[in-house]
Order: structure tokens, then C-alpha cells, then sequence
């Protein structure tokens, strides 16, 4: 199977396993194998999407374009609007860097007591017709 | 498989090669390289990160290694010093003036103490002078009994002074003068023998030079500049100068001086208390102030100086040293006797130009004494040298270009204000320096360069040399333009011309020449005036000039009293239009006399059936 990223460079993916990425997990070592954990396929572009989300503006060495920026809303007012303009970068961002992700839907609410945002994403991963979703909460670091 | 490329600098392409490397390695566990939000990539992102970094560091080190392509300060001056090489301090202007003060009851003679102040104004900033030592005269003005001292200088700013308590403990004798503006050059280094601060107690340091007379009891001091930028004075350690004591007090005596920007004071008050001057008549401006030695003067200097190892046989060991020793030289020429014309074996000519003069004006007495003492024990010694003052030749041009408005928003006049601006910054950037050559095609490729619109152009060269009047008789003048005068002319019209002048009886004279019979080179020079609308002889021989060196010399100019000293300018066109500054010869452009002339092009306009005006060389 053959499939194009952003950069429209080819990538010879097997048929046993379509993606395998590094664990950014570390402290869970592989109980049997003693080494780093391995995340594929669902988990591996998962944790991708969620990278990209986290990933402020400027915080990749020399790719300051990378990241959707979004944890700076959480000091805009909880309204509508910015909920609109989250929606966009997030849009937007896995648009740019996730080639892999398709029929994107961010659904956002707001978590006013915890001072946080609910953000659920659904999308296709392009080999597989299953619904994906990924759920978590914006909030404050401290 | 896929080698490591490891010669990229680019962090880019360093990331791009990993993933490269990564991708195409057999049997790999992990496929996630491309995408940006996976964790291979974030690791990427750190190797690439870290090797980028590492190759940016070795990079730098390795430059500010070297000499040629250190960028910091401090690493440069640490490579001139392996030279020998101490950098230049910011040097203070010096003015000479002559005084007078009032006597007073029977005073057997009159003296000024160091330290007075005078101050000078420039553009409305207010600058200090002092006197650096002291002076004494027995010498009266004849009839008003006024003591005068007919040459006292001035040097721009103030003087202070730097104590420190040494302590023989430590195995370094270096003491850190933090200070910006001090003047290092006139230093004055002493040494107390305890803390008894007066002049019987006291030792006077000199800078170290040469090791040849150095011993253990030399008092010598070492200046440097340090890895902050600071000037520090370091002392001997027994064996190489002599070692401070414990109780000794060292006293750091310096100008702190605001540099160049106080050259050019002219006009001087006392702004000192006690008995004021009845009058200060200023000799030679205030001149030399230059600023501290920048790192690309660094660069320069230092292994000039290395490679003349305090020696003066060549040109070049002179003007290494004169640079090394005068910051405020702005160009120097220096060329051996047998090169002069007339030759003049034996010699060795030296022409400075300094910051902050201008033409016509000599190198002062000082100056001279200075330099002729600076290479005095450098030189070999059957050689004398002779200082020469700078003789400057003006270019004046006939500028015309061609140009499409169509290809421009500027006008006619805006265009030609431009190529005087720019001829302007081609005199002061490219010409006004020693052994320099204008080159005419370089100027023409400026002019055609320097706006879109401009088609073409065509510059005529002409030149100018300025000649001092003197009233008195039969005194022979010479002026020499060094290059072969444009003699192609119609029969009875003159290769040179001149300001006009007023004769004796009072008539305005002019200058022209004419053809001597049987002579092809040579051409006599005569004086005439205009009558209505005719030129009238009046004087049929004031000189000769010859064409192919350019030399004019005048036997007896009649000139009145009234014009006596009055500058008057010879013009003339060179054979060539490549003109050479050779010896002490210095070019500068006159744009005041030069004309600039620009005309549509109908050609580039469309206008086919038009008639073309080509320009022509003369």
C-alpha cells in the first residue's frame, strides 16, 4: 500500500502494520522485551493528532510554523467565538501535518468549573473506514 | 543503504538526512519518520537540534581562531597581541596657539602650570583643552610689555588621574584602567615608592618596546588591551623590567579626551582661574583625534606591524610604523628618494594626510617632530627623512547621459542631483587617498548603474591644481600635475587656464599659453586681459610648461599687494582620462565645477523619426 504525506514524498507502508511510532510514554518499559514501548496503527496516529494539538507556535527548534496554538485560549473569554477559533486551528493544523487523518469533527465545550475546555475529536484514519475519537481536556499546566 | 551526508550546516537538511537515514534502513522497527506530530519526529527534531548546534559552535571557535575571521573584539586583539600588536586607544586632538598675558609689577619671567583649561566650541558642543605641562617665558611682546609664548599646546579634554596600592603578593603586576575615553598614547605612568605621594618619591615608567634594552631594574610598563575591552598596565617581574613593591603607589596620569569629534577647534577661550591671556591667536587647529582602533584597523595593522619588526628599510616599514604609531594618519604615502622627481638619493619622503584637516593646510611642526622622532631609531640611519605636505589635484567634469523618463518617476533635475551625490560619495569612498588612481571607466559604469533610466553617458575630465600668489619679485613657482596635459587643440587656443588675478597697475590678468617655434613639448606661458570683448597681451612671458609631464613652472608672476597669498586655480585636461595620485599627490572631485547635463533619449521614447544628438568627447 502506498501513501502520500503533506510533502507528496511516497511512503511504503507493510501490510501487517501500516504505522509504528516511538511511545513519547517512556516510563511503561515492555515487560517481556525490556525495551521503550512501541504505539501503531490507531494508537501510533492518535498520538500524533494529540501532539499536534498540544504543540504551541515556535516550540519545535527551527519549525515555529508547526502546532495549533490552542492553549492560548484558554485566557480568551468562554464563549462561542473562541470555541469557533479553536475549532479552526485545530482544523487547520491537522490539515497542515496529519496526512494520515480525514473527515476531521471537533466538537468543544467548556469546563468552567474546572477552568478547562472538553475537546473531543472524530476522524477516519485513511486505511480504515472505523470511526476514531480522541478525548481530553484543555486546561491550565499550574 | 543510505550513508550519512554529515557536511550540511543547516538544521533542515541535518533532520532531513536522519529521517533519510532512518526511513530507508532495513529491518526497521518504527515507520512514523514523515509525520510531524509523532514521537520519531520529535526525536528527530532533538538529534538535529543537538548536531546543528554542535556544528554552529565548532564553526564559530574555529573563525574566532583566527586573525583574518574573528568577529569579536576581544578575540581579535588576543590574536594581534600573539603580533606584538597593542591596539590603538582613542587619541586626543592637539591645537597649537600662541599666547600673550598681561605683565604684572616686576616679574622676572612668567609661567603657565599643566592642567589650565581653554575651552573651544564646534557646532554648538563646548570642548575642553588643556595644557599638558608646563610652560615658562622670559619673552615680551616689544611696546605693550605683554609676556608671550609663541607656541603653547592645547590637547582636547581633561586630565585625570588613576591611583592604585600594589600588592607584591600576587605574581601579576597588571592594573585595569576602565576607562573609555583615556588616551593611552600620552600616558604618563608613575610609581610612587610609598605612600608619600610627592615627586621625590617618585619613578617614571616607560612603555616597553624592545626587549634589547631590557634588564631587571628597567622601568617599563606593559599596556594591553583585556578580554573586556578594558586597557590594562602590566608591570616587569624582576627578571624581564622591574618589579613594584609592596608599599609602592602606581599613578596612572591620562587625557580623557572626546576623540575626533573635537577636531577642527579653531577658536579658543581661557575658561581657567587666575590671570587670563590678553589675546590666543590659534596656530594650527585642533587636529589627530581619532577614535579607538576598530577591529577591521586591527585586522590590518597587526601583521603589518609584525612583518616590519620595528625596522624601517621599505616604503612599507614606514608607513607600518607611522600607522601603528599615529591612529589619526587618515592616508600616508611614502616613496624612496630615488623614486622622487627630481631624485633625490638618500631620502626617504613622507606625505601624511591627518583627520581633521583640510587642504592647503601643512602638517604641523609638531606633527613633523613626531614623526621624524618616531622613526628616528627605526630607520637606517644614513637615510633622512623628509615630511612632505599633501598637494591636491581637483577633477572637475562635463557630465552628459541619455535616459528614459519613461523608466523613471524622477525628473531631469533629480536624476543629475543623484550623479552629484554620487560623484560626491566616489571622491570621498574611492579617491582622496594616496597612490590611488581615478579610473574613468569605473566612474562612467557608476553613473549608467545608478538609475534604470540612464542609457548612456559620457564624462569629460578636466583638471585643477591651486597656485599661492605672492606679491614679491622675481620669485620662481613651480606646479606640477604629474601627467601629460591633453595638447590636441587648435592652432592658437591654450592647454591651460586661470582664475583671474589683479596686476600691479591694477588690471584683472589671466592666463594662457601659445606654441614656441621649434619646440614640440614646450610652451611659453603669457598673461592677457579682456578689453570689451578682446584679449589684450600684457605680459608675453611669465613661464613655460611642458606637455608631456605636466610641469609648469613660472618665472615672475606680476601680482598686486591686494592679491598678495590669494589662491588661484590652473585648470587644464589630462592626455588621459585615467588620472594616477602618485607621491604626495591627493585626487578629490570638485562638484561645485562640474556639470551635469541629462536629455531624453527620443530614441528609447519611440520617436523614430526624431533626430538623435550623440555626444561628443570634446
Amino acid at each position: 500500500m502506498m501513501l502520500s504525506d503533506k510533502n507528496q514524498s511516497t511512503l511504503k507502508i507493510s501490510n501487517e502494520k501500516y504505522y509504528s511510532d516511538l511511545s513519547l510514554y517512556f516510563s511503561a518499559v515492555h515487560p517481556n522485551l525490556k525495551d521503550i514501548p512501541k504505539t501503531k496503527d490507531f494508537e501510533a496516529v492518535k498520538q500524533s493528532v494529540k501532539n499536534l494539538i498540544l504543540t504551541n507556535f515556535g516550540e519545535r527548534p527551527f519549525q515555529s510554523n508547526i502546532g495549533s496554538g490552542v492553549t492560548r485560549y484558554l485566557f480568551e473569554p468562554a464563549d462561542a467565538f473562541t470555541i469557533v477559533s479553536m475549532k479552526e486551528d485545530i482544523m487547520k493544523v491537522l490539515k497542515d501535518y496529519e496526512p494520515r487523518v480525514n473527515g476531521v469533527e471537533v466538537s468543544i465545550s467548556d469546563d468552567i468549573d474546572r477552568n478547562a475546555f472538553d475537546i473531543t475529536i472524530k476522524y477516519n484514519v485513511i486505511f480504515s473506514p472505523n470511526r476514531q475519537e480522541i478525548n481530553f481536556a484543555l486546561e491550565r499546566l499550574r | 543503504m543510505r550513508q550519512f551526508d554529515v557536511t550540511e550546516l543547516d538544521f533542515d537538511k541535518i533532520k532531513e538526512n536522519i529521517k533519510n537515514y532512518f526511513k530507508n534502513k532495513e529491518g526497521g522497527e518504527y515507520s512514523d519518520w514523515d509525520f510531524e506530530g509523532s514521537g520519531l519526529n520529535h526525536l528527530l527534531d532533538i538529534l538535529a537540534y543537538n548536531t546543528h548546534y554542535n556544528a554552529v559552535l565548532a564553526h564559530q571557535s574555529v573563525n574566532e581562531s583566527f586573525l583574518d575571521s574573528a568577529q569579536i573584539r576581544s578575540n581579535v586583539v588576543s590574536r594581534a597581541k600573539l603580533l606584538g600588536y597593542t591596539p590603538k586607544s582613542i587619541i586626543a586632538p592637539i591645537a597649537e596657539v600662541e599666547l600673550s598675558f598681561p605683565s604684572v609689577g616686576n616679574e622676572e619671567s612668567y609661567s603657565i602650570d599643566a592642567g589650565k583649561k581653554f575651552t573651544a566650541n564646534i557646532d554648538g558642543s563646548v570642548y575642553v583643552f588643556v595644557t599638558t605641562e608646563s610652560y615658562t617665558t622670559t619673552q615680551k611682546i616689544y611696546g605693550t610689555g605683554r609676556w608671550l609664548f609663541p607656541k603653547v599646546a592645547l590637547t582636547q579634554g581633561e586630565i585625570r588621574k588613576s591611583r592604585y596600592n600594589v600588592d607584591a603578593t600576587s605574581d601579576v603586576q597588571s592594573f585595569i584602567l576602565a576607562d573609555d575615553t583615556a588616551d593611552i598614547s600620552t600616558m604618563k605612568v608613575k610609581v610612587y615608592d610609598n605612600q608619600n605621594l610627592n615627586d621625590s618619591n617618585v619613578n617614571i615608567f616607560n612603555k616597553f618596546t624592545t626587549l634589547t634594552d631590557i634588564n631587571s631594574e628597567t622601568k617599563v610598563y606593559f599596556p594591553f588591551e583585556n578580554y573586556e575591552g578594558n586597557h590594562v598596565i602590566e608591570f616587569g617581574n624582576g627578571i624581564i623590567g622591574a618589579k613594584l613593591d609592596s608599599l609602592n603607589v602606581v599613578e596612572l596620569e591620562y587625557i580623557s579626551t572626546d576623540g575626533e569629534s573635537a577636531n577642527g577647534a579653531n577658536v579658543f577661550k581661557w575658561a581657567d582661574e587666575g590671570r587670563a591671556p590678553s589675546s590666543i591667536t590659534t596656530l594650527s587647529r585642533a587636529s589627530g583625534g581619532a577614535p579607538r582602533e576598530g577591529i577591521e584597523s586591527i585586522r590590518f595593522n597587526a601583521p603589518k606591524s609584525f612583518i616590519t619588526q620595528n625596522r624601517a628599510v621599505t616604503a612599507d616599514d614606514y608607513k607600518a610604523i607611522l600607522l601603528r604609531d599615529f591612529p589619526s594618519i587618515q592616508s600616508i604615502s611614502v616613496w624612496g628618494g630615488q623614486d622622487n622627481d627630481p631624485p633625490q638619493y638618500g631620502k626617504v619622503f613622507i606625505s601624511i594626510k591627518e583627520s581633521g584637516t583640510e587642504e592647503g593646510e601643512p602638517i604641523s611642526d609638531q606633527t613633523r617632530e613626531q614623526i621624524k622622532k618616531a622613526v628616528s631609531s627605526e630607520k637606517v640611519i644614513a637615510i633622512i627623512p623628509e615630511i612632505v605636505d599633501p598637494e591636491f589635484t581637483h577633477l572637475y567634469f562635463n557630465i552628459f547621459f541619455k535616459y528614459n523618463p519613461n523608466l523613471t518617476p524622477l525628473t531631469e533635475g533629480q536624476l543629475e542631483d543623484s550623479i552629484r551625490d554620487l560623484i560626491q560619495d566616489y571622491s570621498d569612498e574611492e579617491l582622496e587617498k594616496y597612490e590611488n588612481v581615478f579610473r574613468h571607466s569605473q566612474l562612467l559604469r557608476s553613473i549608467d548603474n545608478s538609475n534604470v533610466s540612464i542609457l548612456n553617458s559620457l564624462v569629460r575630465v578636466f583638471i585643477y591644481k591651486k597656485l599661492k600668489l605672492t606679491s614679491a619679485t622675481n620669485v620662481s613657482q613651480t606646479l606640477d600635475f604629474n601627467l601629460q596635459l591633453y595638447s590636441d587643440k587648435p592652432e592658437g587656443e591654450s592647454i591651460i587656464g586661470s582664475d583671474p588675478w589683479l596686476s600691479p597697475t591694477g588690471v584683472l590678468l589671466r592666463m594662457g599659453d601659445e606654441k614656441i617655434e621649434n619646440e614640440d613639448n614646450k610652451r611659453n606661458i603669457y598673461t592677457y586681459t579682456i578689453s570689451g570683448e578682446q584679449e589684450v597681451r600684457v605680459d608675453n612671458s611669465i613661464g613655460s610648461l611642458t606637455i608631456n609631464d605636466g610641469k609648469i613652472s613660472f618665472t615672475n608672476i606680476p601680482v598686486n599687494s591686494a592679491d598678495n597669498n590669494k589662491k588661484i586655480k590652473i585648470f587644464t585636461s589630462p592626455a588621459s582620462n585615467d588620472i594616477p595620485a602618485i607621491r604626495n599627490n591627493l585626487l578629490t572631485i570638485d562638484t561645485a565645477l562640474t556639470t551635469i547635463d541629462g536629455e531624453v533619449d527620443t530614441l528609447s521614447t519611440g520617436n523614430i523619426a526624431a533626430t538623435y544628438n550623440t555626444f561628443t568627447r570634446h
